[in-house]
């Protein structure tokens, strides 16, 4: 299988500064990081809060600028046609408010849908309304959503437009543990039609259960790596053990 | 997969509409709001003797009709970028729109286009109850003239906007900016009263701001019912201030979006 994403030599520093102050703090969030993914593959990043987990996936969607480093895409690097290579992934953020408090979660879906050029994008959205299990609630206002429904309705629209690399930062955080059951069948429909998956996550029954390999990051590097060994005991270990060296 | 511009115009004129429309009681209080502005300043205008010979004007009244109606679209061009960019990143909706495979400034750009509509319909309605109410004397303005000055009037303003949210990107507030534009664009650019009337020092920055022809050009359409000939010097100026304000505001914009991804600061406020 070819690799699909590539990452390579990632840094990302932040400097907090102000137009009137002189002095600036920075704060590596990403260091020299590299990895690939291959098509069809499920990889999970798994770290602390503040561990550059969120800050990976923003680069890797083309919201936020590396300080150094390639992303490769299909062989492509995202930085000379960003545009293009956007509509190839399909991004959960970890913010479930960031839609249309007034618009229905249909009127909203329809919006972002011509943002990605969807095609028949009526059949799409009630598609997905009814594989999510929320059609009763499509003509409902976004802010009448519970938390949950709201979580639903971010993964229906980095869906839309079936994207080749899906990115979930903390995405099952709030789904019930029915739904849970209901990603699992959907991401595994989703994985055997060839779609890569990256999950960022500090769960580790998310990378348990959605990942083939699992990427530990803390502050900002790469501490380990692995695909045989996914359980719960073992990943915890290895974190710990981390933690205790740092 | 393409994403077509006219269609992504489209479905932000028709979000932006759907959520206005959820704002059951915003008609009526905009109508509320032109109805009691117009009735002060009729009964203002009863008080004062105009002795401008600059258009055939019957009535002061007229020329504030024209004055406080238009200045609306410098109002809405400026505040429309930033009032929508805060609104954005404090929902998260920026972010969102943001991953899309729409450049950012089309985001921004569509983003004001149904204020600019509504706005319009404000105008109207200024017309409307300042004609058959106050019995304002304005004359059939030339359509061609009119959507010439109005363009070229879009334009500069709203690159002016643009100028104010590529502020809001960093500072994270422009409302002081915005506010001090505004409030000296409505003393200097003969808003209330003609810029001639201004000690000779204060008519520089008259000169100075292109509101001042954009009102002149307004009111020799709708006071004097003349066309775009007669007031080609006005149109010449807006035309330059237009040539070179709007690619100056897309660069500095599409500069500090840059600037933002690079820091990280654009999500945030």
């Amino acid at each position: 299988m070819n690799d699909i994403l590539k990452i390579e030599n990632l840094t990302k520093t932040f400097h907090t500064d102000s137009f009137l102050k002189k002095e600036k703090v920075k704060t590596t969030a990403l260091d020299n990081i590299s990895f690939s993914v291959k098509k069809g593959e499920s990889l999970g990043i798994l770290g602390p809060n503040g561990a550059g987990k969120s800050t990976l996936l923003r680069i890797i969607s083309a919201i936020l600028l590396p300080t150094k480093g390639h992303i490769n895409i299909n062989e492509k690097d995202l930085s000379e046609n960003p545009s293009l290579l956007k509509s190839k992934i399909g991004y959960i953020n970890s913010n479930q408010n960031s839609f249309f408090a007034r618009l229905t979660g249909y009127e909203n879906l329809s919006f972002f849908a011509v943002l990605y050029g969807v095609k028949e994008k009526d059949k799409k959205i009630n598609d997905l309304f009814e594989t999510f299990e929320i059609r009763d609630k499509r003509n409902s206002l976004f802010n009448t959503y519970s938390t949950g429904m709201k979580k639903r309705l971010s993964i229906m629209r980095a869906l839309l437009h079936t994207p080749d690399i899906l990115l979930f930062d903390e995405a099952t955080d709030s789904i019930d543990p029915l739904f849970f059951e209901k990603i699992k069948t959907i991401t595994k429909d989703l994985k055997d039609k060839g779609t890569t998956m990256v999950w960022a996550t500090h769960r580790i029954e998310e990378v348990e259960f959605f990942c083939d390999r699992v990427i530990i990051l803390d502050k900002g590097k790469i501490i380990y790596e692995t695909v045989s060994d996914l359980s719960r005991e073992s990943l915890i270990d290895k974190m710990k053990n981390n933690h205790i060296k740092n | 997969m393409n994403t077509n511009i006219l269609s992504v115009i489209k479905a932000f004129i028709i979000k932006d509409a759907k959520i206005e429309k959820r704002y059951h009681l915003h008609f009526l209080f905009q109508f509320l709001k032109i109805l009691t502005t117009l009735t002060i300043y009729y009964f203002l205008s009863k008080l004062i003797i105009y002795k401008n010979t600059d258009y055939s004007i019957k009535s002061y009244f007229s020329f504030i009709l024209i004055g406080i109606s238009f200045f609306s679209i410098l109002r809405v061009g400026l505040t429309a970028f930033t009032e929508e960019l805060i609104r954005s990143i404090n929902t998260g909706v920026l972010e969102s729109l943001m991953m899309s495979p729409v450049p950012a400034s089309l985001i921004i750009l569509c983003s004001s286009i149904w204020k600019h509509i509504f706005n319009f319909f404000r105008i109207f309605m200024y017309f409307i109850i300042g004609i058959f109410l106050f019995n304002a004397n304005i004359m059939m303005p030339d359509i061609f003239s009119l959507i010439v000055v109005i363009i070229l009037s879009l334009i500069i303003f709203s690159s002016l906007g643009l100028i104010s949210s590529s502020l809001v990107i960093f500072v994270k507030r422009s409302d002081p900016v915005n506010w001090i534009l505004g409030q000296i664009f409505f003393i200097f650019g003969g808003v209330l009263f003609p810029v001639k009337i201004l000690p000779a020092p204060l008519q520089v920055f008259s000169k100075m701001i292109p509101l001042t022809y954009a009102l002149d050009s307004f009111r020799s359409i709708f006071l004097s019912g003349h066309n775009i000939v007669d007031f080609k010097k006005d149109v010449l100026i807006l035309f330059i201030f237009a040539c070179v304000l709007a690619p100056l505001s897309l660069f500095i914009f599409n500069r500090m979006i840059k600037k933002a991804k690079a820091s990280g600061t654009l999500y945030q406020h």
